[in-house]
Order: structure tokens, then C-alpha cells, then sequence
């Protein structure tokens, strides 16, 4: 008799794990799919925003923040040395160079023709794209 | 059951803490020389200063720019130099490139 009492208690302890398992799995293929994967960038840096550029994919890129110090990475770099560990790291096609929003102009412009003396000439400009355009 | 739980709650939360969800865009910034060639002379003057914009010296509010591109280059512009002042941001600088490559005309930048 007591046996027939506590028989259906393990029973809906699995169902619930069953729905705990369903709930934690669909938030991970929602996080799969909605999210992208990306090397982080300087994390105090508040990018360029545009409205309407080319859409491109989340930059593994040189980071320039407002003071015009170059970090890749999250690591503090020199401009003789971005050279080096791009091809280090084996990475293809032009620098992604992604800017301070509050750098001002002049020193941003300086910075460019620096990179490119340092034999960098070709250039990408990463930027974050704003969803609604502020109209 | 837990393994298998605790392994899917691991994938979630490596997942969750490592993906990014701002989108981004790109300018190219052109090959080298663009800015710096001496030789040919620009169709198009800009000035980008912390009180504005202006084109070929005239001052252009932010609205305006892109019409104003546009008909200088139905006009038959086709390049154009921008001068960043003290006081422009890389934000306005590049607010005002992104207007200038919409309207298909080529940008050096000046030092």
C-alpha cells in the first residue's frame, strides 16, 4: 500500500527536469543563433556609430580610443608592432580599425598616415551600426 | 539527466556571456595616397570645425549635406578633400564620409 503512495513522486521530479532541460536549451540555441561569437574589443571604447555603411561582420580589429592609443585586443600596442601581429595572427585582407567616437579628427587622420607609413595602406573603418535610424 | 543538464547549462552560459549583439558596419578608408596626392586638384572643399561643416566654404547644417552632395555631383563633381579642424570628432568626421561616399564621390582626407 505504501509502495503505491510514493510511486508517482520520482515520476514528476523527472518531468520537471525534463521542462527545466527544455527551457535551458531552447535559450541556448536562441543565444546560437541571435548572438555572435567575436574576439573582444577594448571594452572602455564607444564606437564611430553610422546609419546607413555597408553591414559587416563584428570586428577583430584595432581598437583607437579617445586619448589616440592604439590597443589590440585589449593589450596596449605600438604602431611598429600592429604589423607583426597581424600577420601573426594570420589575418587576411585589410586592418579593421575601429575609433573612438569622442577622438578628435586631427589626431584620428594623424594615426592613419602613421599606420600607413608603417607599411598598413589599406585600411577598413569599423563602425556600429545604429538599428533605427535617429530621424 | 543532471550531466546532460549541467553540460547544456554550461553551453548556455559560455554562450551568453561571450556573444555580441551590436551590429556593425565598415567604411574603407581608401588605398594610400588618396589623401596626400598633391596632383590633381579636388572638385570638392570640406571643412569639418566643432561649430559645423561647411563645403566648398560654405557652411552646411547636418540636414542639408546629403542634398547638397548630391547636386554637386549631378554637377559633375567627383573628388573631394576634407579637412578635420580642431575641435571635429571622429564621430562628425566620419558622419560627414559616410554622406560623401552615399553620394558617390570619391574622399581624400588632408593633414
Amino acid at each position: 500500500m505504501s509502495r503505491l503512495t510514493t510511486r508517482p513522486m520520482p515520476k514528476r521530479q523527472g518531468d520537471s527536469t525534463i521542462a527545466l532541460i527544455n527551457i535551458v536549451f531552447l535559450m541556448l540555441i536562441f543565444f546560437l543563433i541571435a548572438g555572435t561569437l567575436a574576439p573582444p574589443v577594448d571594452k572602455e571604447l564607444d564606437p564611430v556609430t553610422t546609419e546607413d555603411s555597408l553591414p559587416s561582420r563584428p570586428p577583430d580589429a584595432l581598437a583607437l580610443d579617445a586619448e589616440g592609443a592604439f590597443t589590440w585586443r585589449g593589450q596596449p600596442i605600438s604602431v611598429e608592432e600592429i604589423a607583426g601581429a597581424k600577420a601573426e595572427l594570420g589575418l587576411e585582407g585589410p586592418l579593421r580599425l575601429i575609433v573612438d567616437k569622442s577622438l578628435p579628427a586631427p589626431l584620428l587622420i594623424e594615426r592613419i598616415s602613421a599606420l600607413r607609413a608603417a607599411g598598413l595602406p589599406d585600411l577598413v573603418l569599423v563602425t556600429e551600426r545604429r538599428t533605427e535610424p535617429a530621424r | 539527466m543532471t550531466s546532460l543538464i549541467d553540460v547544456i547549462f554550461l553551453l548556455l552560459l559560455f554562450f551568453m556571456l561571450s556573444s555580441t549583439f551590436s551590429r556593425f558596419a565598415e567604411i574603407p578608408l581608401g588605398a594610400a595616397g588618396a589623401g596626400g596626392s598633391g596632383g590633381n586638384v579636388p572638385d570638392i572643399f570640406a571643412t569639418i570645425a566643432e561649430d559645423g561643416v561647411r563645403i566648398n566654404g560654405e557652411a552646411a547644417e547636418p540636414t542639408v549635406i546629403a542634398e547638397r552632395l548630391r547636386a554637386l555631383s549631378e554637377a559633375g563633381a567627383k573628388s573631394a578633400t576634407v579637412l578635420a579642424r580642431e575641435g571635429a570628432t571622429s564621430q562628425m568626421l566620419v558622419d560627414v564620409l559616410e554622406k560623401f561616399r552615399a553620394a558617390g564621390i570619391d574622399v581624400g582626407l588632408a593633414r
